[in-house]
This record gives structure tokens, sequence and C-alpha cells, in this order.
């Protein structure tokens, strides 16, 4: 029988498994992948509390499809900087990124 | 164990196995490749919730466009020629972070007593969805459709190559 702790722990595994990627990675591209992970947790989160909690509106549902829509954006944005940087710094390693430390 | 469950327990395998290949390979394809599994897998789970345009808008959204999106910023980037420098110097921080995040949340999730409903109720329909979304939240649609317009216009003015007018 599903409970909602499965998915739950599920979701919390994921979410970890994405905050060391953020934390962990010198890649700008491998860190927007990390959060997409992140992303995917907090929909399943919303989805789980949707269809295990007692009501009779769709909330949960509502508000996963708008966090794919903004994560859609975030995506599109995000890669157009890091091609921009890129072509202007010929690295794409967050760690080379350190103009504005001097 | 039921169908429902067997079938959860399939997917938090390959969703989970496929995070764990995207946080340790040192190849960004098959980091790109292994993300898209953990993505479909979710979609999966999500029609498990019956979640069943959730899921259909993840397997659109998420395996049709972001993934190639990323894999074309790879190809775009080079980024497959440092593969030895591709973990930083805070490496042992972010795996103490990240058991400390798992171990805390599964804690709180086993202790807490959830208030959860015994028996299914009615499904969530495609028609209650859009008729909730155009009723309700009509104004939240709004306001996402404007951020989306902006997104997009802002990654063509930023991605425009320069001195081309």
């Amino acid at each position: 029988m599903l409970e909602l702790q499965h998915v739950l722990i599920l979701s919390a595994s994921l979410m970890a498994l994405g905050v060391y990627g953020v934390l962990a990675r010198r890649n700008a591209i491998l860190i927007l992948m990390s959060i997409e992970l992140i992303l995917t947790a907090v929909n399943l989160n919303l989805l789980a509390f949707a269809y295990f909690v007692p009501s009779n509106n769709l909330t949960g549902q509502i508000f996963a499809l708008f966090v794919i829509t903004i994560a859609a954006a975030e995506i599109g944005l995000a890669m157009a900087i890091i091609l921009r940087v890129f072509k202007n710094r010929g690295t794409s390693q967050i760690n080379e990124l350190n103009t504005l430390r001097n | 164990m039921d169908a429902q469950f067997f079938a959860f327990t399939l997917l938090s395998i390959i969703a989970v196995s496929g995070g764990i290949i995207l946080s340790l390979t040192k190849n960004v394809v098959h980091g790109a490749l292994s993300l898209l599994t953990t993505l479909l897998a979710a979609a999966g789970i999500f029609i498990v919730l019956s979640a069943g345009f959730i899921a259909l808008v993840q397997i659109l959204i998420y395996g049709g466009a972001v993934t190639i999106l990323l894999l074309f910023a790879l190809m775009l980037s080079n980024a497959n020629e440092q593969k030895e420098a591709i973990d930083n110097r805070q490496k042992p921080i972010a795996i103490a972070a990240s058991i400390a995040i798992f171990l805390t949340s599964t804690a709180v999730i086993l202790q807490t007593q959830w208030n959860t409903r015994s028996e299914q109720g009615e499904p969530i329909t495609i028609i209650d969805l859009g008729r909730n979304l155009f009723t309700d939240w009509i104004i939240p649609f709004e306001i996402i459709s404007i951020i989306l317009l902006i997104a997009m216009i802002g990654a063509v003015v930023i991605a425009w190559p320069e001195g081309d007018q």
C-alpha cells in the first residue's frame, strides 16, 4: 500500500542529490541540471500532498504546473546567459568567473 | 504488495539511480541523459499519483524541450573537455550538506502524524484542471504567461550575436 511517507522520502532523496550537485559541481550546466532535479523533487511533494491529503481542490496540481512553467523559463534564460559567458570568457566553469572579486 | 506500490518502487529506483549517476558522472552528456531518465521516471510517478496531465506536461517540457536545450548548450560550450576539474574543493561540505538534508527531512517525515485520507476520492480530470485554471487561478496564469514571454525575449536578446543589431 502506497503511503504519503514513501513519496516524501523519495522526494527528499532527490532533493539531497540535487543539493549535492549544486554545491559540488564546477560546470554551470551541471549545476542547472541539479536545480532541475530539486524542482522535480518539489513537484513530487506537491503532487503527493494533492493525492493523499483529504480535500477536493486542485491547488497541488495547478501549483506543480506553475513550477514546471517557471523551470522552463528559468532554463531558457540560464542557457542564454551561460552561452554568452562562454562566448565572452571561453569557459563555463563557475570558479573561473571571479571578475567581481577584485 | 499491490500494483500501485510495485510501480512506485520500480520508478523510484530508476529515478534515484538516475540522480546518483547525474551526481557522480565525469561525463556531462551522460549526466544530461541520466537527468532525462530521472525526469521521465518522475513523470511515471506522477501517473501513479493520478496526475496524468502533469505527467504529460513533464514529458513534453522536460523530455522534449529542456533536455534538448541542455544537450545543445553542452555541445556549444565544449563542456566535455574539462573532465578532471569537474568537482570543486567544497565536495566534502557538499556531501555533508546533502546527507544532513536527507536525514533531517526523513526524520521529520517519519515522525509527523500525517492527516491522510483512507479511501480514494474522485480522480482529477483534465476538464476539472482546465476549468479551475481559468476561473480561480486566472490571474496567476496570466502572470506566468507574461513571465514566459519576458524570459523568451530576454533569452533572445542575451544570446544575440554581438555587433549585429
